[in-house]
């Protein structure tokens, strides 16, 4: 996997503070939310300075029994080439189903049959994409009947039968673990981390007696220990923070970077 | 479980999370319950983006009670505050183009993206998200 280093997902309201951190190895573009035409001029100057670019998707879709969107990744993989993303990643999930959007990443059932249908989307995806694709785990409130395996075992095989690289949301699996009563560590110990193309991390908060994923709230302490959980198990090719909303200023997102950066 | 029946679960699945009420078998009440609640934030934050470049053609009075919700953390309720939403959109000049989803009459959102987009015709408005 390609080392990348320390990154964080790259937002406008955030564009000041990324510039000033001069130790960042990449920083992830949401697919969706770049210009077809030109990079923004600050993401531009950070690939002057050597930072690799990461593109995120979340739009694909590919856990879903429904055709798979052509035009839209076939857009995904002129942005790839046009942004010279070095990965391209989505989600473990599906978005729209008979025609409707869902406007959520909703998650599939571990079966035969949807490990099925996201080999064969995923398949094509990698056959259009001009670089490696990783596919990350989402969290979720609910589980869709039908599951007959876990999810390490589902990611597994997924993995095994596509040749796509795992983009591991630490995050994400803490609020699972949490919101379904498993041990992530476990969890970690079954999944297929020899797979890691990086990790992603995000705040969330407790709310009615769940854990929210929100993107918006400062990093939890399970979360990064999680992460250290993870560093002695494999090794972390690259590790990032995503915030969404509610964006810090300089020092606290500095913080965050630095309790997550690969210790010295 | 075949293709065609996970096909069918997932729109089933996906029909369900825009029902009322918001039920699935084989999914805790609460949980989906949770979802719902989830869903119309993410739903609704693009619409609060677009709230002051709406509020020319939707009048101040629409955008100071999307702000008062919003400001609250409370979700909008679906058959009032939202109706409201869609009858306002009733008043947005024929030649503009929202992208809007209303179901099954009840609902009406904007569609949930990261970057919300007005489309007029012929060209695209960006909303910058702050």
């Amino acid at each position: 996997m390609t080392a990348l280093g320390l990154g964080v997902g790259w937002r406008p309201g955030l564009a000041t503070a990324i510039a000033a951190r001069d130790d960042l190895g990449f920083v992830e573009l949401m697919a969706d939310s770049v210009g077809p035409v030109a990079l923004p001029k600050e993401v531009r100057a950070l690939k002057e300075r050597g930072v690799k670019i990461a593109l995120h998707s979340i739009q694909l879709s590919l856990g879903g029994a429904d055709p798979l969107d052509l035009g839209r990744l076939d857009q995904l993989a002129r942005l790839a080439e046009q942004t010279g993303a070095c990965v391209v990643s989505d989600h473990v999930c599906f978005l729209r189903a008979g025609g409707r959007e869902a406007g959520h990443m909703l998650p599939v059932p571990f079966s035969d049959e949807a490990l099925d249908v996201l080999c064969e989307n995923v398949l094509t995806a990698r056959r259009v994409l001009p670089v490696p694709l990783a596919l990350e785990n989402i969290a979720s409130f609910i589980r869709l009947p039908g599951g007959t395996m876990d999810e390490p075992t589902f990611l597994k095989l997924l993995l095994q039968r596509t040749g796509a690289s795992l983009l591991l949301d630490v995050s994400n699996l803490h609020a699972n673990a949490k919101n379904h009563g498993y041990d992530p560590v476990r969890w970690l110990d079954a999944a297929p981390l020899d797979r890691l193309a990086y990790v992603h991390l995000a705040g969330g908060i407790e709310r009615d007696g769940l854990h929210h994923d929100t993107h918006a709230h400062p990093l939890e302490a399970g979360s990064l220990a999680l992460l250290a959980e993870l560093r002695r198990r494999a090794s972390v090719p690259g590790v990032m923070l995503e915030r969404d909303d509610a964006f810090p200023g300089q020092a606290e997102l500095f913080g965050e970077l630095d309790a997550i950066r690969e210790p010295a | 479980m075949s293709r065609e029946q996970l096909a069918t679960l997932q729109r089933e699945f996906v029909e369900a999370l825009s029902g009322e009420p918001c039920v699935f078998e084989g999914v805790p009440a609460g949980r989906m319950r949770a979802l719902s609640e989830s869903l119309l934030r993410r739903r609704l934050k693009p619409m609060r983006l677009l709230a002051p470049a709406l509020s020319a053609w939707l009048g101040p009075r629409f955008e100071t009670m999307f702000r008062a919700r919003m400001g609250t953390g409370r979700a909008l309720d679906p058959r009032s505050d939202l109706l409201s939403f869609a009858a306002g959109l009733a008043r947005v000049p024929e030649d503009v183009e929202l992208e809007l989803m209303v179901l099954r009459g009840r609902w009406a959102w904007l569609s949930a993206r990261r970057r919300p987009v007005i489309v007029l015709r012929g060209r695209r408005i960006e909303v910058p998200i702050r």
